[in-house]
C-alpha cells in the first residue's frame, strides 16, 4: 500500500468516525495546515528545481514518486478529466506534476487536468506555467494553466494571465478574463481587458466586461455603454452589470427602459431593478 | 397458480358509481357487484348503476420477460405471465341483454390485445371487431394485454339497447419521488470512497448494495445512468422500468446485468449521437404530490433541465416528449445551463416534513443563506478542506474574494431566484414550503465559465426510508470547519435547523471522489422505491385523452 493511500485511510478514519453515528463529535483537527503555494520561494530555472525535487523523491520516497507519476485524472460528472484525490501535501508533488507536463505526452484532456491540479498542490508552479503556456498547442491545456494562475500571486502568474488575454483561442481569453477579475493583480490587466472588449468572440467580450466591472475600471465606462447594444445577450448583461458596479446609477433612464424590454429575462430583470433603484 | 391478475375487484371505480358517464342507454336494474367498505357507503354516493355494467381494466404494459423466453408482448400468453389482466363478463349480466352480445374495441388497437380461451379475438391483428358472443349463462373470461405504457382503449359491450363501455388502460410510467419508501439503494465502490460506502452500509444494511467499481469502469455517478420508474395495475401488478440514459458511460449495461428480469425492464429514449451532460438523470427528478391551482398531482410533477428546444440544450427532447405523453406527472423545465455539470439535482431536492401542510419542503441552493452564515463567523476561522482544494483557507478569504461574491450574487439573481419562482408556480409552493440551503458556487477549469459547488452541495441529497419508520437523509459533509466535530459545522447546523426534526441526518464524506469530481451524494447514489398510489383511482383527471 502506498504512503498516500495509508495517509488517506488514516485521514478518513479521523474524519468520518463511527459509521452509524449521525454527527461526528470529536474535535480532532481536519487536514493538516497547508503551506500556501505562492509563499514558496522561487528562484532559478524551474526545470532545475523540478529535477532536484524528483531526484530527491526518488531517493527519499520512491513509492510516493511512483504514485504521483502514475496517478491519473478521473472523469468528472461533467465528463471532463480531473484529479479527484487530494494530492500529497509534500510540495515536491508539484514538481512531479510539472515534470509530467514538461515531458509532454498524454492526451490534451490529461494535460489539462495536470494543469488544473497544480493549484491544489503546495509547491511552486507559476514560474513553470510561463514556459509551459508558451509551448502548449492545445487551447484547453493553456486554459487550465491560466485557471491555475488564479491561485498564484507572483509576477509569473500575472504574465500567464496577461498572455492568456491575448491568446489566439477565445476560450483561453475568456478564462484569463475570469481569472483577472479575481486576481490581486487584476487592475494592472485593465488595458488588456479593455482591448478584449473588442474581441470578435462574445464570450470574451462578456467576460472582459464582467472583469472590468468587478475590478471597478472607471476608464472602461464608455466602451461598456456601447456594449449595451451588443448583439450577444451575455455581453449586454455583463456590460450593464459592470456599469452598475463601476458607477451605480450611471446608466440613463432611457437605456434602462429599453433594456427592461430585452428578450433575455436576466437583462430585463436587472434593468428593471436598476431603474427602480434609481427612482428611489 | 396462474399469475394472471384479475381486474375484477369489488368496489372498482365502475361498480362504485365513478363511471356513470360510460353508461349509455342501459336498463335500470339490480346492482350485481355489491360494494363494501367505506368507499361505497358514503351518504353522498350516487345511485347504484343499472345492471348492464362491467368492469374497467387497469393493467401494466407486458414488456418484461417473465419466462426467460423473450419479451412477453412478443409471445402468446403463458401461465406465468403476471402482466395480463382478466376481464370477466358475468354470465348473469350477459343474460340481461336477451341475445347475442357484441364486443367492439376502439382506441390504441395496435397496443391492446384481447384473448378469449388463449385465442386473440380483438385488438392487434384481430382488429376492432365486433366480436359476437352468444350468452349461455356462464361467465365469459377475457384476457387483456397491453403493449405499451399509457395505452388507452374502450371495449363497447352491446346487446339490444344495452351498451356499456369498459375502459381499458395501461399504466403510465411514473417516476419516483422522495415521499415513497425506499426499497434498495446502490452506489459504486471505488478506491477512495470507502467512507461514503461504509456510511450507507452501516445505516441501510442489506438494503444497500455497493457495486464494484471494477465492473463498471470506475463510474461512480450512479444517479446519472438510470432513473427508476414504476408502472402498476389493479391486483398488485407492478412492472418496474429502469429508464436507461443515453449517457452510456461505465455504468451502461448494469441495468441489464442486475435488475432486468421478471417484472423489471430497462428502456432508453433518445439518440446517443446527440447526448450531452444534460441527459444524465441527476437532471431528471420528480416532486412529491402537489396541488396546483386546484389540480391534484398525486404523483408529483417531473422536472428537468432544459433551456430552449435545441438538440443539445437540455434533456433529450425524445425523452422529454415521452415523459410528457404519460401526462400524470406533467413535466416542466428549469435552467441548468449555468452549471458545469448541468443538472437540476445540483441545486434542488425535496425533504419529507410530516409537520408541513404539504408533507414536504423544497430544498433549494441559496447564496444569501451561505453569506448569512459566513457573516456570523470570524474571518480568521480556518477551513482546511477549502484551503487546499479551493484556495480559500479561511472564512475571510472567501468574503474578501470580490469576484467570487459577485459571481454568486449574480447566480442568485440570474438563475436561482427565477428557479424558485418557477418551482412556486409549477408546484403551488409558498416561501413556507422552501428550505434555503447555504450554497456557494465557483467556476471550474475548462467549463466555459459555468459553475460547480464550492461548498459541497447539500441540496444534492438522498432520502431513504427503508424500514417504514426512520427517514434517513444522506448528504455531503460540507467540512466548513476546522475540526472533525460535525456539531460545530455552521453549514450543517443551518441546514438542520431549517428542516424537519424527524429526519435522521447523515452528513457523509464525499469530498474527494464526488465533490472534487463535480458531484455530490445524490449524484453517486440511486434508489428504487415502492409505488404508493393507484393512478387509476387518483390520476384519471390528468390522463385526459388517454
Amino acid at each position: 500500500m502506498t504512503r498516500q493511500a495509508v495517509a488517506l485511510i488514516i485521514f478518513l478514519a479521523a474524519c468520518s468516525g463511527p459509521e452509524d453515528t449521525t454527527i461526528e463529535s470529536s474535535n480532532t483537527p481536519l487536514r493538516p495546515a497547508m503551506t500556501t503555494p505562492t509563499q514558496q520561494p522561487v528562484s532559478g530555472d524551474w526545470r532545475v528545481r523540478v529535477a532536484a525535487d524528483v531526484a530527491a523523491l526518488r531517493t527519499s520516497d520512491p513509492a510516493l514518486l511512483a504514485e504521483l507519476t502514475a496517478v491519473m485524472p478521473q472523469r468528472t460528472r461533467a465528463g471532463i478529466l480531473r484529479f479527484t484525490s487530494t494530492p500529497s501535501v509534500d510540495p515536491r508533488a508539484t514538481s512531479v506534476f510539472l515534470d509530467r507536463l514538461a515531458r509532454g505526452g498524454g492526451s490534451a484532456t490529461e494535460r489539462a487536468a495536470l494543469g488544473e491540479v497544480l493549484a491544489r498542490t503546495t509547491g511552486a508552479y507559476a514560474d513553470a506555467l510561463v514556459d509551459l503556456f508558451a509551448g502548449e498547442r492545445e487551447a484547453m491545456v493553456r486554459s487550465a494553466f491560466v485557471h491555475s494562475a488564479k491561485r498564484a500571486t507572483s509576477e509569473h502568474a500575472v504574465t500567464v494571465i496577461q498572455r492568456g488575454l491575448t491568446d489566439p483561442a477565445a476560450e483561453v481569453q475568456a478564462e484569463a478574463a475570469r481569472v483577472a477579475a479575481g486576481h490581486p493583480a487584476g487592475p494592472r490587466l485593465a488595458p488588456e481587458l479593455r482591448a478584449a472588449l473588442a474581441s470578435s468572440a462574445p464570450e470574451v467580450r462578456a467576460e472582459a466586461a464582467r472583469a472590468l466591472g468587478i475590478l471597478g475600471v472607471v476608464s472602461a465606462r464608455g466602451e461598456l455603454v456601447a456594449l449595451l447594444q451588443d448583439g450577444a445577450a451575455d455581453v449586454r448583461l455583463e456590460s450593464l452589470r459592470a456599469l452598475d458596479r463601476i458607477a451605480p446609477g450611471s446608466v440613463d433612464a432611457a437605456t434602462l427602459a429599453s433594456l427592461s424590454r430585452d428578450t433575455d429575462e436576466r437583462i430585463s430583470r436587472l434593468a428593471v431593478r436598476l431603474a427602480d433603484t434609481a427612482v428611489r | 397458480m396462474s399469475r394472471i391478475t384479475c381486474a375484477l375487484v369489488l368496489c372498482s371505480v365502475a361498480a362504485c358509481g365513478g363511471e356513470e358517464a360510460n353508461q349509455n342507454g342501459a336498463d335500470a336494474g339490480t346492482v350485481t357487484d355489491a360494494c363494501s367498505g367505506s368507499d361505497c357507503t358514503t351518504p353522498d354516493a350516487p345511485p347504484p348503476p343499472p345492471a348492464w355494467t362491467f368492469h374497467n381494466v387497469f393493467g401494466v404494459a407486458n414488456l418484461d420477460d417473465d419466462d426467460g423466453g423473450g419479451r412477453d408482448w412478443e409471445q402468446a400468453p403463458f401461465a406465468t405471465d403476471d402482466d395480463l389482466s382478466k376481464l370477466v363478463l358475468p354470465g348473469s349480466t350477459l343474460a340481461l341483454g336477451g341475445g347475442p352480445v357484441q364486443l367492439t374495441l376502439s382506441g390504441s388497437l395496435t397496443n391492446i390485445r384481447i384473448y378469449r380461451a388463449d385465442v386473440l379475438v380483438l385488438g392487434d391483428t384481430a382488429g376492432a371487431g365486433p366480436l359476437t358472443i352468444t350468452p349461455d349463462g356462464s361467465d365469459v373470461e377475457l384476457v387483456v394485454e397491453f403493449g405499451n405504457f399509457a395505452v388507452a382503449g374502450e371495449l363497447a359491450i352491446a346487446a339490444g339497447t344495452n351498451t356499456w363501455v369498459s375502459k381499458l388502460q395501461s399504466a403510465p410510467l411514473l417516476m419516483n419521488h422522495h415521499l415513497q419508501p425506499a426499497e434498495h439503494v446502490w452506489a459504486t465502490a471505488v478506491n477512495g470512497n470507502a467512507s461514503f460506502i461504509n456510511s450507507y452500509q452501516s445505516v441501510l444494511g442489506t438494503k444497500f448494495t455497493a457495486v464494484a467499481g471494477s465492473t463498471v469502469g470506475g463510474d461512480v455517478w450512479m444517479q446519472d445512468e438510470f432513473e427508476f420508474g414504476t408502472t402498476t395495475g389493479e391486483g398488485n401488478q407492478r412492472l418496474d422500468v429502469v429508464i436507461d440514459s443515453i449517457r452510456d458511460r461505465g455504468l451502461n449495461g448494469l441495468a441489464q446485468r442486475i435488475w432486468v428480469g421478471p417484472d423489471t425492464i430497462a428502456a432508453t429514449w433518445g439518440n446517443t449521437q446527440f447526448r450531452t451532460s444534460y441527459d444524465s438523470f441527476g437532471n431528471l427528478e420528480a416532486s412529491p404530490p402537489v396541488t396546483v391551482n386546484g389540480v391534484v398531482y398525486p404523483f408529483g410533477k417531473i422536472y428537468y433541465g432544459r433551456v430552449g428546444t435545441g438538440t443539445t440544450s437540455g434533456l433529450s427532447t425524445t425523452l422529454g416528449t415521452f415523459l410528457a405523453s404519460q401526462k400524470v406527472q406533467a413535466p416542466f423545465q428549469l435552467p441548468t445551463n449555468w452549471l458545469c455539470v448541468g443538472h437540476v439535482d445540483e441545486y434542488s431536492s425535496f425533504l419529507p416534513d410530516p409537520a408541513s401542510p404539504k408533507g414536504f419542503k423544497l430544498v433549494i441552493a441559496d447564496v444569501p443563506a451561505a453569506l448569512a452564515v459566513l457573516a456570523t463567523l470570524p474571518p480568521t476561522a480556518t477551513l482546511p478542506y477549502y484551503g487546499q482544494d479551493h484556495g480559500y483557507p479561511t472564512v475571510g478569504s472567501i468574503l474578501n474574494d470580490a469576484a467570487l461574491i459577485a459571481l454568486n450574487n449574480d447566480l442568485q439573481a440570474d438563475y436561482l431566484n427565477p428557479i424558485v419562482a418557477k418551482f412556486k408556480t409549477e408546484l403551488g409552493l409558498t416561501d413556507a414550503d422552501i428550505i434555503k440551503v447555504p450554497s456557494l458556487f465557483e467556476t471550474v477549469s475548462n467549463c466555459g465559465g459555468r459553475v460547480a459547488a464550492l461548498i459541497p452541495g447539500m441540496a444534492n441529497l438522498i432520502v431513504a426510508n427503508v424500514d417504514g419508520q426512520t427517514t434517513h437523509v444522506f448528504t455531503a459533509d460540507p467540512f466548513f470547519r476546522s475540526t472533525t466535530n460535525q456539531a460545530t459545522d455552521p453549514m450543517i447546523n443551518a441546514f438542520k435547523a431549517a428542516s424537519s426534526p424527524t429526519l435522521q441526518w447523515h452528513f457523509i464524506d464525499d469530498w474527494n471522489t464526488y465533490h472534487l469530481g463535480l458531484g455530490e451524494v445524490h449524484c453517486g447514489t440511486n434508489v428504487r422505491r415502492t409505488p404508493t398510489a393507484s393512478w387509476w383511482t387518483t390520476a384519471q383527471h390528468l390522463m385526459g385523452s388517454n
